[in-house]
């Protein structure tokens, strides 16, 4: 039997589809017997859902570095 | 009052991403909204010493880069000319006098709703991420938005895969309490 801690971990893993097959057997088992890790996988799925829906974006680092010199350039 | 010291660095740190994701819901072009941002954050540093602080850095910066997304739409528009709304009518047809009734929007269409919703959904979840502390922030970002492997982001920051994990768990888990009291239920 896995612990909450490993549970945490495997069901993080698999919201970045990075879990195994036995790990997340593992954590199935783990569900079963421990309702703070079921509800904690619930809304950690939802959280991804939420993601993929937002669909958001960030500037990339060299986009930022470029906004921030141009600043300078006026201040 | 004291005029406050103005740092333009930490302020793309603090307000670009949110900024950009705002400005891309209503442009729909990444490019544009760079220029937008830009010219917002400039045109907040010429403005600086009307900012009275009463009002969050945040809210100054929105209410900036809203006149420059309409100036821009102002922009285009009169490049094209005018926009102009036209619809054709038979002028005798047995549909005369409906038009009012046409222009109903059909119930049955959720599509529309959906992408408002998303773009307030994004905005929410970006306002959540930029409160987090700046490492995990980083973390959470490279691995969920940018979807960058964990390997990489591994070598990049000079951290173990372990590391990663408790920073990746920290932020999901202050993600759903922040979401959780901006009105989405998990």
């Amino acid at each position: 039997m896995i612990s909450c801690d490993e549970a945490a971990l495997i069901c993080n893993k698999s919201q970045y589809h990075e879990a195994s097959v036995s790990e997340k057997i593992k954590l199935k088992l783990h569900i079963l017997f421990c309702s703070t890790c079921k509800s904690f996988s619930r809304k950690n799925k939802q959280l991804s859902s939420l993601f993929e829906k937002a669909k958001l974006i960030v500037l990339s680092d060299a986009a930022k570095e470029d906004l921030k010199q141009k600043l300078r350039d006026n201040l | 009052m004291k005029p406050r010291q103005l740092e333009p660095d930490s302020w793309v740190d603090a307000h670009a991403d949110y900024l950009f994701n705002y400005a891309i819901s209503r442009v729909s072009d990444q490019e544009i909204a760079k220029d937008l941002i830009q010219d917002t954050f400039i045109a907040a540093l010429k403005s600086a010493e009307n900012y009275k602080g009463k009002a969050s850095e945040r809210t100054w910066l929105i209410s900036i880069l809203k006149r420059k997304i309409i100036d821009h739409y102002r922009r285009i528009n009169s490049k094209k000319g005018k926009a102009e709304v036209r619809r054709n009518y038979k002028s005798s047809s047995e549909n005369e006098g409906d038009w009012l009734e046409e222009q109903v929007a059909d119930p049955g269409s959720i599509t529309e709703n959906d992408a408002i919703e998303n773009k307030e959904l994004g905005l929410a979840i970006q306002a959540c991420i930029d409160l987090l502390p700046v490492n995990q922030r980083r973390v959470f970002t490279m691995k969920t938005v940018r979807g960058l492997a964990t390997e990489d982001i591994c070598k990049e920051l000079d951290i173990n895969p372990s590391n990663l994990w408790v920073m990746i768990h920290r932020a999901r888990t202050a993600l759903m309490g922040c979401l959780n009291k901006n009105w989405f239920t998990l």
